[in-house]
């Protein structure tokens, strides 16, 4: 029965893509505590970059890596511009930042490359056939790659002074302030990671179906039910919900047709807040 | 007299706290109860709860005769069971009128219908709300406030308008949340004097107090909660003697 | 020129229906709504698919206002324990997957093709077809925003207010807080339903990729630049908004640097822009909102 590895091939990829992004939103979350209406778009921009930096025969790792960082540095730099001024106003405000974000990404991205749609220049590889299981070298390149990026930064949250600060100032911003923690060092640390790990997101994604300015918006409902069903501020909660949510779209093919996968998506998310109006697995607080 | 409210074998649990703990207190009809108790005892919850805003997870509330527990907040304050908030919630941007014109119940103003409607109706009973209003006011004496932003009134004054706005719907039970608390003592004085013209006009008080001198003078009964357990009810005389209550305190407050 | 100037004002119009819903969710109620668009797309099928059947326009805008206004409700009663930040994200969510059911369903709504035909069915004797349309669009506006400001400063303007500063008083007074948070929902709905009538029946074309999260975006800078809860002030803001992107596509003629769809871009990016300015601006250090 090929279809079953089919299946699961295909729910490993999406998990991969979601995870990054998703965890940038739970971080964002936890922390600053508003939802990020606009990690999509960096995931969109941060594809772009690397496609820029591909073109001047950057191999793609590199060209993502490096895409990465100044997404970062351009969110960082939108949020000391701006968000800053906001931190004191509540959730609404950075909200409505964000959505003002979003749309000025993404027509920004539209602005520079056109509507057009683009591709990484990817050579065609034979793809590794084993039990049934098909996977291209790019596809096996990603999921590595995000695997290793998650452990990294779950590792960095755990036993870094850095992760230390940030899970003490999400946990009781007050206290972490008393203990000499500097908030701004940590939001302005998460910010630069959210860009990062939104930007990785995206260039996954690209290489999985083609760049457009709608890239990232196109995945923002799986990328919040994920968020909420690994429960708002844990990045181990994004990479298992991530798996989950994937898994069940891609087995509820059998069933939907496939442009609803997001629609279902939806579903989940809402599931879950009616459910657990405080999200499935805990509130608030960064876990590793 | 009767018991206007009776709460019988009422249980709270928070996590690993029971806030209150097989809870049994009754009010009679057009008293003033105190009810006392040390820091964390569970006051406010079961104040709470009583007001629909919590729900038990065991026990019986009957008001009236009849069992509330199980009512949402807005149908227990339309059964005539009102309630302040320790710290004040006056509804900042709107005026001290208005946040007592916002009370009287079943205004037709208050109906989606009137909106259509000519606005004649409505007009006339603003007008009666309004007087109302004003006359609530000057029972608790911010009359002279009543055209400015609730926000800008000081602590003392925004503890008058928490009882302005439960004395505007006439309910036949008010609980009292700390009413003098964090109140220089003449405004204690004058918000005494409101509280007992309140009593003499027929509503009945439950009252949740810290400052001993206000629920002697105003109290015919006191009842003692500790840990969520009513430990002790009687006059505040048997109440100053009992050693048990004493205790409670002692152990659970520093001098 | 003049004809530029006509399809501006209609689109002022409909966006206005919108805006003053959403003023009475958000602005007055507090209700963050991120997804008014939503309504606004049901609104736009449901006379599409009415109109074309047969039904004049104006049942077809009472129908567009029912059944918008319902499925406003089912959201609001869906969603009463939400706080604030999690509104925002079921808000926006809830648009997209309207949206994504108006692109899979062919059957009823020829998926990714939308509708084309829809007719336009109202002609006052005397005055072209658009102007006509404005005429009367522009006296329904009238009409919703009539109501609005009556519904503003009458007592029940008062208690959706009080349940913006605070829901738990309200409830406290023995009103009944999630009646009204649905009421307030469904009246938004309703209008921005309306506003999605008059759309399809003004551009007689409609697919699922007018439905984007753009519109949304639009009224709540409409409302925010109006300062929320000013129904006045929700029409002058959507003014602002409306020449702001429909006003600039004037400047193509002029502008030779940039093609289409960069101008259009430039546009989106100036509108984001201006969002975020008001937004540091009404909610930076020392101020209020």
């Amino acid at each position: 029965m090929d279809e079953l590895q089919i299946y699961l091939v295909s729910a490993l990829v999406s998990a991969a893509i979601w995870t990054l992004p998703a965890a940038a939103i739970s971080l964002i979350y936890g922390v600053l505590r508003y939802p990020n209406f606009a990690i999509p778009e960096f995931m969109t921009l941060g594809a772009y970059l690397a496609l820029l930096l591909c073109g001047f025969s950057v191999p793609l790792w590199l060209s993502a890596l490096l895409a990465a960082v100044l997404t970062g540095l351009i969110a960082l730099a939108v949020d000391q511009t701006i968000f800053r001024f906001v931190r004191a106003a509540g959730t609404l405000p950075p909200v409505l930042l964000s959505l003002g974000l979003m749309l000025f990404l993404q027509n920004g991205v539209r602005f520079i490359w056109g509507n057009d749609v683009h591709q990484y220049p990817i050579e065609l590889a034979r793809p590794f056939v084993f039990a049934g299981f098909i996977v291209t070298p790019t596809q096996a390149a990603m999921i590595g790659a995000v695997a290793v990026i998650l452990v990294f930064g779950i590792a960095a949250l755990r036993w870094t002074s850095f992760g230390r600060a940030v899970r003490a100032t999400s946990t009781n911003p007050e206290l972490a302030v008393v203990t000499g923690i500097r908030p701004e060092v940590v939001y302005g640390g998460i910010i630069f990671a959210s860009g990062f790990l939104a930007a990785i997101g995206g260039v996954a994604l690209a290489t999985e179906t083609s760049l457009t300015p709608l890239l990232g918006w196109r995945v923002l409902i799986p990328l919040f039910a994920v968020a909420i069903l690994g429960g708002l501020g844990s990045v181990t909660g994004a990479a298992l919900a991530a798996l989950l949510l994937a898994t069940v779209s891609e087995f509820s093919l059998l069933l939907l047709p496939v442009t609803y996968k997001t629609a279902l998506a939806f579903l989940v998310l809402a599931l879950v807040l009616l459910v657990r109006p405080t999200g499935l697995i805990r509130t608030g607080g960064i876990e590793r | 007299m009767s018991n206007l409210l009776e709460i019988a074998g009422l249980n709270k649990r928070f996590g690993g706290l029971q806030a209150v703990d097989r809870c049994e207190l009754s009010v009679r009809e057009g008293s003033i109860t105190g009810l006392i108790g040390p820091n964390g005892a569970g006051k406010t919850t079961l104040f709470s709860i009583i007001s629909g805003f919590t729900k038990p997870d065991s026990g019986q509330i009957r008001f009236g005769g009849r069992r509330i527990e199980g009512l949402g907040a807005y149908e227990v304050a339309r059964r005539g069971l009102r309630r302040t908030f320790q710290i004040p919630r006056e509804l900042k941007e709107m005026s001290v009128l208005e946040n007592l014109m916002l009370v009287p119940e079943g205004q037709f103003g208050d109906r989606l219908l009137s909106v259509l409607l000519p606005g004649a109706r409505v007009r006339q009973e603003e007008q009666v709300n309004e007087a109302a209003a004003r006359e609530v006011l000057e029972t608790v004496g911010l009359a002279e406030k009543a055209d400015i932003a609730a926000a800008r009134l000081s602590g003392g004054q925004k503890k008058l308008l928490e009882l302005a706005r439960c004395l505007m719907s006439r309910p036949r039970l008010m609980l009292l949340d700390e009413p003098t608390a964090g109140v220089n003592p003449t405004l204690i004085r004058h918000l005494m004097k409101v509280m007992q013209k309140v009593h003499a006009s027929g509503i009945t008080l439950l009252i949740i107090e810290h400052n001993m001198n206000v629920i002697m003078e105003l109290c015919e009964r006191v009842v003692v909660l500790d840990r969520g357990h009513v430990i002790a009810a009687g006059t505040p005389a048997e109440i100053q003697q009992n050693k048990q209550v004493l205790d409670a305190y002692l152990g659970g407050v520093d001098a | 020129m003049t004809a530029y100037l006509v399809a501006i004002l209609i689109f002022a119009v409909i966006y206005g229906f919108v805006a003053l819903g959403l003023n009475i969710q958000w602005g007055l109620t507090g209700l963050i709504n991120l997804g008014q668009v939503a309504f606004f797309a049901v609104g736009a099928y449901c006379a599409a698919l009415t109109t074309q059947a047969g039904l004049p326009l104006l049942p077809a805008l009472v129908l567009a206002a029912l059944v918008s206004g319902s499925l406003g409700g089912a959201v609001a009663l869906f969603t009463p324990r939400l706080r604030e930040d999690y509104l925002a994200i079921v808000t926006l969510g809830f648009s997209e997957f309207v949206r994504l059911i108006f692109l899979n369903e062919k059957w009823l709504a020829g998926g990714p093709d939308g509708i084309a035909g829809i007719p336009r069915p109202v002609t006052i004797p005397g005055l072209d077809s658009e102007t006509s349309f404005l005429v009367i669009a522009a006296v329904l506006l009238a009409v919703a925003f009539w109501f609005s400001q009556r519904l503003a400063h009458f007592p029940i303007g008062r208690t959706l207010r009080a349940i913006r500063e605070d829901e738990t008083v309200v409830a406290s007074i023995g009103k009944p807080t999630l009646t009204y948070k649905t009421l307030a929902f469904v009246l938004g709905a309703a209008l921005a339903g309306i506003g999605g009538a008059l759309f399809a029946s003004y551009l007689t074309y409609i697919s699922p990729d007018m439905f984007g999260p753009n519109i949304s975006i639009y009224v709540l800078a409409a409302v925010l630049l109006g300062r929320q809860g000013s129904t006045l002030g929700t029409l002058a803001g959507t003014a602002v908004v409306a020449v702001l992107l429909e006003g600039t596509r004037l400047l193509k003629d002029y502008i030779t640097v940039v093609d289409g769809v960069q101008l259009a871009a430039l546009r989106l990016m100036a509108l984001g822009l201006a969002l975020m300015i008001i937004v540091a601006v009404r909610y930076g250090p020392g101020r209020r909102a």
